[in-house]
């Protein structure tokens, strides 16, 4: 008796995996065909996928400067841009979030709750129907064409949805904690490092991936503000070999596409864990 | 250790006034109960104690120094939610060990002192542990260690067992007033349970609306309570109350029915009760016999040893009365019901101040520092 229930049980569930498969296999196929792509040589495909012919040379521009084309900079060049980008970020939007998280779970000032709501909508906002007055923002600034024009615009817009989740975290962290912190011997910002950080370290973890990914995706305000090549970064990076001459050069837009995708699959595979708590500290906001 | 004393203390919060001039003392060490419904205040006394909550108005002082502006970290004070608010993410040794850490105690001398504490409340063998892998009563122990182990001169305790189940509150009562008696700290424990207050407390200051009521030991808050509410709230099942007192052919009547026969010359003779409240103990309400007035069994309340009758006197008069359980009684049964003059106790209708103790409150003499 229990061992036929099982037996049903292990049947559903397969099919639920062949099913999964097979929705997930346009992706699956998407990824393949760039990665089989960034290593083919010629047109001769086998099932329309598979390369005949195998070579490197699409990868060439990892040690040589002009291996995407004579006009392009860099990779590496476009790889740091990028990096910088979406440190400054992540930097920049932990630092925030924190603090006001901290403000808008502690203290219960006049106008609290408005703020709160009025900070979720800032976020709601598609980045596009922005871009003209953040270009005119940008260009009184002086921060047109600079990357940290980038950086700023983007914490942001980032900045209002970390807060709410950094909020969810600290809410989660009793009144009391805190309070018995102060008795057993801490200042009030010994009590917040000692006691309530560690408590909040995975939210950080979380809106860090997040802001992480946000910066390292970016490509509207990189392509629409910054006119310099050697400040490019990857995105547009690639959307330039895509774009330029009237043939594509499949291979080497593949090869690109990949290189540009390997830090966000390793950076997910091995923050997995931190992400799957967003929803616990967020949903007490 | 410390002598503790608050006077004329006030706190505000926006519109609402939470403490109307509290004051009380606590003597060195000594053991004290905050006890009160929810709502009263006592909590908020206790963090104002700990330095948490800045007072609107009134002195704290710890062996006569004002506590005024002094940061709760310089206040030496150990603290216990009734959540423990233990840190999840320190071992039961760092959760101990913290206070001391923090008062940059060398780490052997740290590690001697958490030792001693944790044997003190049996926690040796769970020193690494996560809070998250302890039982609610280990919880409560390890956030006592916490308090203890920095020696503080002031234990402040807000409603520490009642998140215990029945068993294990008995027992770690026992326990709370021995580690206490070997410490002899200065100990002031918030609760609204009058057997937890009676059972550790030397001192108990019932409070109610912002105020205290009553402070005393037990005895003097039973046998002697200043008003009606303290009289209402310590005792259970409840003293029994009725109004609209008159003395009608030599009985006391409430509302016209029959309470109980005037003794000629009695405390009664002679008083006026017309603004008087009678309150009876129900130990004091005999069920039984051939004397008193008539009445009526209307519930049977099995305590185990004890059973609480609910009667009707005298065709309405609702009175509780407490007798041994091997009483044979039905509801819908007619007894006699005496009430011994001796024994009552008399407030005044509006201000609910005590008029008169009877019978062996008057006996005990009032160990009671009214603050």
């Amino acid at each position: 008796m229990k061992g036929e229930q099982l037996k049903g049980e292990r049947g559903a569930r397969a099919t639920i995996i062949v099913g999964l498969l097979l929705l997930s296999l346009p992706l699956i196929a998407s990824y393949a065909w760039l990665l089989l792509a960034s290593f083919g040589d010629g047109h001769e495909l086998t099932w329309g996928i598979f390369p005949t012919d195998y070579t490197i040379k699409h990868w060439r521009f990892l040690w040589d400067p002009h291996g995407a084309g004579g006009d392009l900079p860099s990779i590496w060049r476009a790889t740091g841009n990028t990096l910088f980008v979406a440190l400054s970020i992540t930097l920049l939007d932990v630092f925030i979030a924190t603090n006001a998280g901290y403000v808008f779970s502690r203290w219960h000032f006049r106008g609290r709750g408005p703020l709160l709501a009025f900070t979720m909508v800032l976020h709601a906002f598609p980045s596009v129907t922005l871009l003209v007055a953040l270009f005119i923002v940008l260009l009184h600034m002086g921060l047109l064409g600079s990357l940290w024009g980038i950086v700023l615009v983007k914490v942001a817009l980032q900045a209002p949805f970390s807060i709410f989740v950094m909020k969810g975290f600290f809410d989660g962290v009793p009144w009391e904690s805190e309070m018995t912190a102060l008795t057993d011997g801490c200042t009030r910002l010994g009590a917040y490092r000692r006691v309530i950080l560690p408590q909040i370290l995975p939210g950080i973890a979380a809106i860090s991936i997040f802001s992480f990914l946000e910066g390292w995706k970016e490509f509207l305000f990189v392509f629409a503000f910054v006119f310099d090549k050697d400040k490019w970064t990857l995105s547009v990076y690639l959307q330039s070999i895509l774009s330029r001459g009237s043939v594509v050069d499949y291979g080497i837009m593949a090869a690109v596409a990949v290189f540009y995708m390997l830090p966000v699959i390793l950076f997910f595979v091995f923050t997995q864990k931190y992400l799957m708590k967003v929803q616990l500290g967020g949903v007490k906001g | 250790m410390a002598t503790i004393e608050l006077e004329g203390l006030e706190k505000r919060f926006g519109e609402v006034e939470v403490l109307k001039g509290v004051s009380l003392t606590v003597g060195d060490g000594e053991i004290a109960a905050l006890l009160g419904p929810s709502g009263c205040g006592k909590s908020t006394t206790l963090f104002i104690l700990a330095g948490l909550y800045q007072p609107s108005g009134g002195v704290v002082r710890f062996d006569g120094a004002s506590m005024s502006g002094v940061h709760p970290k310089d206040r030496n004070v150990g603290l216990v939610f009734q959540s423990y608010a233990l840190y999840p993410h320190m071992t039961v040794r760092e959760n101990i060990g913290f206070p001391l850490l923090l008062q940059k105690v060398a780490k052997a001398e740290i590690a001697r002192r958490v030792a001693e504490v944790a044997e003190l409340a049996g926690l040796s063998e769970l020193l690494d542990r996560k809070p998250s892998q302890l039982s609610g009563g280990q919880q409560q122990r390890v956030a006592a260690a916490r308090a203890i182990v920095k020696r503080p001169r002031l234990l402040l305790m807000d409603e520490p067992l009642s998140n215990l189940d029945l068993e294990l509150r008995a027992r770690m009562r026992r326990e709370i007033k021995r580690v206490q008696r070997e410490t002899k700290i200065t100990t002031i424990i918030v609760t609204h349970d009058q057997e937890e207050a009676m059972s550790l407390a030397d001192r108990i200051y019932v409070m109610q609306g912002g105020q205290v009521q009553q402070g005393g030991d037990h005895r003097a808050l039973y046998e002697r309570p200043a008003n009606r509410f303290v009289a209402g709230f310590i005792g259970m099942p409840t003293m029994n109350f009725a109004d609209e007192l008159a003395v009608v052919d030599g009985w006391l009547t409430s509302g016209g029915r029959r309470l109980f026969e005037v003794a000629p010359g009695g405390e009664l003779a002679g008083r006026d009760l017309a603004d008087a409240v009678l309150g009876v103990r129900p130990e004091h309400v005999a069920v039984g016999g051939e004397g008193g007035v008539a009445a009526q069994v209307v519930d049977l309340i099995p305590e185990g040893r004890e059973m609480v009758v609910g009667l009707a006197l005298d065709g309405g008069i609702e009175m509780r009365s407490i007798v041994p359980s091997t009483l044979e009684l039905a509801i819908g049964q007619a007894v006699r019901v005496s009430i011994d003059e001796a024994y009552i106790h008399l407030f005044d209708r509006s201000s609910g101040a005590a008029l008169h103790h009877g019978g062996h409150s008057r006996a005990v003499p009032d160990p009671a520092r009214r603050p």
